[in-house]
């Protein structure tokens, strides 16, 4: 199997260990040099995120490459995450049996599961670790109360504002008496977002803090539902544009199968090799009903 | 080992190296020299000359089995195959001019007898001056008239399709046998030497690239002792341009050496350089090899600027004492001195005092921008950068005809060195863009002046050479092979809510990398059933623990003695249990409470630990003076 434009990013952070975001956008760049540079730098850092190779350090405002590591799952098997170099296919391959998978569409790097999980992977002495993503999903609250961590902030006295609309688009309100919701600038002269609860405004800088705005906010609008499909064990999600999930919860769910999730007929995007109760872990963290089938 | 071609192979390469669809409509001369069988074979220069001599005498040298080789050569002229095809003449042609190539002027000999005599020698018959074996003047005629040139030339066969070669009239003056090879030979062997005189004299650099019209411009004002033939090639209108590009190759692989004259300093002064972080400027000397630098050797910039450096024992000349220009070279991964730039490459100019303002204002008066930078120079000496334009004004330090050869894009490993898989595209500038190139020693199509071939991603070295223009440039693929340093952030428990990435932390431990969240946290209980209780580890939430530490290490934490945390046992011996060990707690300074409180029912677990927590908050406030 070839490697992907995804891989040979991998390939090139790994051997850089951090790059600042700049050189991250001109990865992009260069890697799908006829699409567009900001959509294929979310693409790829998000599928990179989410598969467990990448995070983005917000006090050196770099983006980490993980150290190698592999998780085990309950069927044996081992997932490699973290750095990977093209040279340890052959190795992995010849000592642990590696198997390769192609994500969806490219999006991401190819998925490396061994068949035999020794204590550490081949000679490449990988640690190895058992996958806990439930467990972390066990572990964390749910919305409302992950919210009020936020930090609080003053009503905005300045500026154009949109607000998050049940859609999933950011709609222009008038004026600066703002209701409760969640709100960006529509000037974008600076990047935060700010969550209005019961009067009191918070603060979404980062990311993770937005996407946790975004399904709060979602959640509050209209009734959301999950569904989780016994036969194929896959959970389905509803499919909002820019509905990101906040990245532990994802990065939990991902770790189990090792591959992004897939649009299925439009309205879900599908997470493969999932159990109930990862399901219902999710329907409780974003208070959303859950339908088992 | 020299790699064994036969005849037929040697035809074959000659025939397509000489007659091209890319030549379509110019003039075409059987130009052999051992650079083209080189060029042609992929075999060392020396490899390959004597692969191709010993496969020409197998056909009709010393010792092959049929000395008729020549005729039959010239018989074989009726057939004709399809567009592949070549004459079966081509190399034994080719070898002819190869002959003119190594010949030798000596005083007092006749051409003829020179030229037969040397090719006699080259065939293995001794030293004799008349026609080697099996080869008479008709036979000769006909190889070059009746077989070569009509099938060449031959526009209702091939419509000129592969160029047209350029053969003296049947009336030309002189010997009108030997005319023919020698009206397709370049410059000779012989005439090496007395350029080598000529590049000294003009303080030309041994490895130093120049533009075939400068060197052009040099020959006319330096007045070379040059050989007759020599002369008579450079005034000939269709040789001059191939010879020229001769000579921009024999500058190049000049090693600096000639006699009577004291050996030339090889060594350009070379800079890495970021604007960005000017603090980390390097610099130093090294000798221009043919595919890298060699001999690299770093230096103080007052040490260079004052030209006082030297490497075994030969001193380093600058190619301006006032001035140094270093152009950009991406493939060296460094920037470069040169004496001329050429258009859309970046540069560094080193000026001293007096120069700058004369230098500056041409600058200015070109509308070209430049950038002084604010670098650590011995006095008098400043740094300025620029980039030049597409298209070159007249000023002394651009040669406006040079071709620039940029890498772009692709991922690069380090300065000089792409990752194999994502190799560079190259973007050629300047004036009259070259339609072809030898990249690996292939022939390519260039167009528009960009390269995009697929050997560019793959692990090795890649050389694009483009012929009569100077430019040789190489590019270094390999595979990452090296991990980098991680030190990547860790999620910490955010009390009551999420967890958070790295807050406060500058360093996360090597053990602690990626999704891991830890400390007291969840505020939520995890759910255990009672008889776990006293066995069970004081609980951390992990997720994805990557680790460079052993596996058994990675995921241990400290827990802290007891915690909100701590699951909360439901039966009435657990809940003394808790009590004993918050009793334990009290020897770190926590006062004690009542155990009423830890057996009152109605309170949900979580709720009972958070109010035990603020209690013993609260009394130790009170304790405390």
């Amino acid at each position: 199997m070839n490697d992907t434009a995804a891989d040979l990013a991998l390939y090139w952070l790994s051997h850089r260990a951090e790059v600042s975001d700049l050189a991250m956008r001109q990865l992009a760049r260069k890697l799908f040099p006829e699409e567009s540079t900001s959509r294929t730098y979310w693409q790829l850092t998000d599928g990179l995120q989410v598969l467990g190779h990448l995070e983005w350090n917000q006090l050196r405002q770099r983006w980490c490459t993980l150290a190698p590591y592999a998780l085990k799952s309950s069927q044996g098997e081992a997932l490699l995450c973290g750095a990977r170099l093209p040279g340890w296919r052959p190795v992995l391959e010849q000592a642990v049996g590696l198997q390769l998978e192609a994500q969806y569409r490219d999006r991401g790097p190819q998925r490396w599961v061994t068949e035999e999980v020794p204590e550490t992977c081949g000679k490449l002495a990988i640690p190895i670790f058992p996958e806990r993503g439930l467990e972390l999903l066990k572990a964390l609250p749910e919305l409302p109360m992950a919210v009020t961590s936020l930090t609080q902030d003053t009503p905005p006295t300045s500026g154009q504002w949109e607000r998050l609309s049940p859609r999933g688009s950011w709609e222009k309100v008038a004026g600066l008496v703002l209701t409760d919701g969640l709100y960006r600038r529509s000037d974008y002269t600076h990047q935060d977002h700010v969550l209005k609860v019961d009067g009191v405004c918070r603060k979404a800088r980062s990311r993770e803090d937005k996407a946790l705005c975004w399904w709060y906010q979602q959640s509050r609008q209209r009734p959301m539902k999950i569904v989780y499909e016994r036969r194929r064990t896959v959970l389905l999600l509803p499919y909002v544009p820019g509905g990101r999930l906040p990245l532990v919860a994802e990065r939990a769910l991902c770790a189990r199968s090792g591959l992004l999730p897939h649009p299925e007929s439009r309205r879900y995007k599908a997470y493969s090799n999932l159990d109930v109760d990862h399901a219902e872990q999710l329907a409780r963290i974003l208070c959303c009903s859950l339908e088992v089938r | 080992m020299t790699q064994l071609w036969n005849y037929e192979a040697w035809n074959k390469a000659l025939g397509h190296h000489f007659f091209r669809p890319e030549f379509a409509g110019e003039d075409v001369f059987l130009a052999t020299d051992r650079h083209v069988l080189h060029e042609v074979s992929g075999l060392e220069e020396a490899e390959a000359e004597e692969s191709f001599l010993s496969s020409v005498r197998s056909v009709c040298g010393n010792g092959s089995r049929d000395i008729t080789g020549w005729g039959r050569q010239s018989l074989l002229r009726a057939q004709r195959g399809g567009p592949e095809w070549r004459p079966f003449c081509c190399a034994l042609l080719c070898f002819q001019v190869y002959v003119a190539f190594q010949m030798e002027n000596v005083e007092g000999e006749k051409t003829a007898a020179n030229y037969w005599g040397t090719m006699n020698e080259l065939l293995g018959f001794g030293l004799k001056s008349n026609y080697p074996k099996g080869l008479t003047g008709e036979l000769h005629q006909s190889l070059w008239r009746d077989c070569m040139e009509r099938w060449a030339n031959d526009r209702a066969y091939h419509g000129e399709s592969l160029g047209h070669l350029v053969l003296p009239p049947l009336d030309c003056p002189g010997h009108r046998h030997i005319v023919l090879p020698l009206s397709q030979a370049l410059l000779r062997r012989e005439d090496s030497l007395r350029l080598y005189r000529f590049f000294h004299d003009q303080d030309l650099r041994p490895g130093e690239s120049l533009e075939a019209a400068t060197l052009a411009d040099r020959l006319e004002t330096g007045k070379p002792d040059l050989a007759t033939h020599a002369k008579r090639v450079l005034a000939d209108p269709l040789r001059r341009e191939a010879a020229l590009g001769q000579l921009v190759r024999l500058l190049e692989e000049w090693d600096g050496s000639c006699p009577e004259r004291t050996k030339k300093s090889p060594y350009f002064m070379w800079m890495r350089f970021s604007k960005k972080r000017p603090e980390r400027l390097q610099a130093g000397i090294a000798r221009v090899g043919p595919d890298e630098l060699e001999d690299k050797r770093g230096a103080g910039l007052e040490e260079l600027l004052k030209a006082e450096c030297r490497l075994d024992e030969i001193v380093y000349r600058p190619l301006d004492r006032s001035m140094r220009l270093l152009v950009r070279n991406d493939s060296l991964g460094c920037y470069l001195e040169q004496r001329y730039a050429g258009p859309e490459q970046e540069l560094l100019l080193l000026l001293a005092g007096h120069r700058q303002n004369d230098v500056t204002s041409l600058l200015r008066h070109a509308r070209i921008g430049f950038e002084s930078l604010d670098v650590d120079l011995p006095k008098n000496w400043r740094l300025y950068w620029l980039e030049t334009p597409k298209k070159l004004p007249g000023l002394p330090f651009f040669e406006p005809r040079r071709l620039s050869v940029r890498p772009v894009g692709g991922l690069k490993l380090r300065p000089g060195v792409w990752m194999a898989g994502a190799g560079p595209a190259i973007r050629i500038s300047g004036e009259a863009l070259p339609r072809v190139g030898w990249l690996d020693r292939q022939l390519i199509d260039i167009e528009a002046g960009e390269i995009r071939h697929p050997c560019l991603s793959r692990p090795g070295r890649h050389q694009l050479v483009i012929p009569g223009r100077g430019v040789r440039a190489c590019f270094q693929v390999e595979e990452a092979e090296e991990l980098g340093r991680f030190g990547a952030p860790l999620w910490k428990p955010n009390e009551p809510g999420w967890p958070a990435q790295n807050p406060g932390e500058a360093e996360a431990p090597a053990y602690l990398l990626g999704l891991q969240v830890v400390g007291p946290w969840p505020a939520r209980p995890m759910p255990l059933p009672p008889t776990t209780w006293e066995k069970a580890e004081p609980k951390s939430v992990v997720s994805t623990p990557p680790a460079n530490e052993p596996a058994v290490e990675a995921p241990e934490q400290k827990a802290p003695a007891v915690t909100e945390t701590s699951p909360i046992p439901k039966t009435v011996d657990n809940r003394q249990a808790l009590v004993v060990r918050l009793l334990v707690s009290l020897r770190r300074g926590v006062p004690l409470v009542s155990t009423s409180e830890l057996l009152e029912g109605s309170r949900s677990d979580h709720a009972l630990v958070r109010t035990l927590s603020l209690r013993l908050m609260g009394q130790q406030k009170e304790t405390d003076p």
